[in-house]
């Protein structure tokens, strides 16, 4: 369904930095946390997940530095920003809002 | 987690990553990046509490993670500013190659009109031997030296035209500008002149820098269409047939191997366009370009300093000529490789497959 999808990709930005804001992290992990969180709610393709992270980090909303992981290998690790926060906050704000919204027409009776 | 994967699934999980290309300066970390993250998650399958085989497992893997060409596409337009600078520096180097390539071949062939006239006291002997021989060697050094850049870069190594700076590119353009306006001229005149021998007939050169004229009866044969699509030099240097044969043929290629070193991952039309574009304009300028003031002896054994203008810069219908065949051969190539090798519009790759399974 393209609203779905569109949905999807509207939201992922927020999604990963909500996931970054509670922890560095790197993208396979994001993923892995993002999946647990929606539990089967959405699927995406993981690959896709990069190129929000790299567009964060060209907005200055991440900043990445590679490091060991606990698997004892070289990962990217992602850090939010103040920037990043700022943005999350204002991001979730506007979701809820729509959100509540949306709900507020969709279950309004009818007439 | 110690596990290991074999060699052979390493090489597969690589082979993936390399179709996932933004610009020669990013794309190994990317793919490092994008490296680990399949790593990890066919490691975690292969972990898992139902064994599966490695073959299974990035079967899996390669499903979830997604179309490379649409990754690499999202990619792309997140790094833009490096993707089209990585263009460019292809399409600058590929630049660089073609005209060394041209001027090497207009040497060997004025090596050879040289070694003639020294041996058998003319230049003029085995005429379309040396023609053939000195495109087939320029031909033979363009693909040579680009395959090996290529390998190159495949191999992630940095040759020197991903780290040269722009300055170091308009020089050494430049230079090789100024002589491709020199060296194919100097093939045109007679050795005797380069050797100080007052030579028998000034006149070769006038005689065969005619260019196109389509007022003359040039229309009588197809041969007139061939050509067209030389450079006027090239018209004026090699009058044989065969020869004029030999150059479109490696006029097809030579666009063919710009196509083929500028088509990397990802993998679109529009890399295509601006290729067979770059392409055109580098065949429009240099077809435009005029022979600079040379000395010469003349036959009363004056020297001379002379401007010499080809004749066809006043016959405006032969160089439009040029220009349209030359338009025309890279619109064949443009719409001929992007239907052949089934090249997609990048614009075309916004579905990313991810999606809302349940409300």
């Amino acid at each position: 369904m393209k609203n779905s999808k569109e949905l999807v990709g509207a939201s992922t930005a927020l999604l990963v930095l909500g996931i970054l804001a509670r922890t560095s992290s790197y993208g396979y992990e994001i993923v892995k946390r993002v999946n647990e969180e929606a539990d089967g709610f959405f699927t995406w393709q993981e690959g896709t997940v990069y190129p929000v992270l790299h567009k964060l980090e060209k907005d200055g909303f991440v900043r990445s530095q590679w490091q060991e992981a606990g698997t004892g290998r070289r990962r990217k690790y992602y850090y939010i920003t103040t920037r990043g926060r700022e943005s999350l906050a204002v991001g979730a704000r506007e979701w809820s809002g729509f959100s509540r919204l949306v709900l507020r027409l969709a279950e309004a009776p009818n007439g | 987690m110690d596990e290991k994967i074999s060699p052979e699934t390493e090489e597969r999980i690589r082979e993936l990553c390399r179709k996932i290309s933004v610009a020669h300066n990013l794309d190994e970390e990317i793919q490092r990046e994008l490296f680990s993250h399949m790593e990890d998650k066919l490691l975690g399958y292969l972990s898992g509490e139902e064994k599966l085989t490695e073959e299974d497992a990035f079967v899996l893997v390669r499903e979830h993670f997604g179309d490379p060409e649409v990754i690499s596409a999202m990619l792309m337009k997140v790094h833009r500013a490096e993707a089209v600078t990585s263009l460019v520096r292809r399409i600058a180097a590929v630049l660089v190659l073609t005209l060394a390539a041209g001027l090497a071949g207009y040497c060997l062939q004025l090596i050879f009109r040289i070694g003639s006239l020294v041996a058998f006291g003319s230049a003029g002997m085995f005429r379309h031997w040396k023609e053939s021989v000195g495109i087939l060697c320029e031909a033979a050094l363009f693909t040579v030296v680009l395959v090996h850049w290529r390998k190159r870069t495949d191999r992630e190594e940095k040759p020197w035209f991903q780290t040269a700076g722009p300055l170091a590119f308009v020089l050494i353009i430049a230079a090789l500008l100024c002589l491709d306006t020199l060296i194919p001229f100097l093939v045109c005149l007679d050795p005797a002149h380069l050797l100080n021998i007052p030579p028998d007939i000034l006149s070769e050169l006038h005689r065969g820098i005619r260019g196109p004229s389509i007022g003359g009866g040039h229309h009588t044969n197809p041969y007139w269409l061939v050509q067209l699509i030389l450079r006027p030099v090239d018209q004026a240097s090699y009058s044989s047939k065969f020869y004029s044969f030999l150059e479109l043929v490696y006029l097809v290629f030579q666009c063919a191997l710009w196509l083929w070193w500028c088509d990397t991952p990802p993998r679109s039309r529009h890399v295509l366009f601006i290729t067979t574009g770059a392409w055109a304009f580098y065949s429009l300028l240099i077809t435009s370009f005029q022979p600079i003031p040379l000395f010469w002896w003349d036959p009363t054994g004056q020297v001379f300093f002379r401007v010499h203008w080809y004749q066809t810069v006043w016959v405006v219908p032969g160089w439009l000529f040029v220009y349209l065949m030359l338009i025309v051969l890279a619109s064949v190539m443009y719409i001929s490789t992007g239907f052949v090798l089934s090249r997609r519009d990048t614009s075309g790759m916004e579905d990313t497959g991810n999606h809302i399974s349940a409300a």
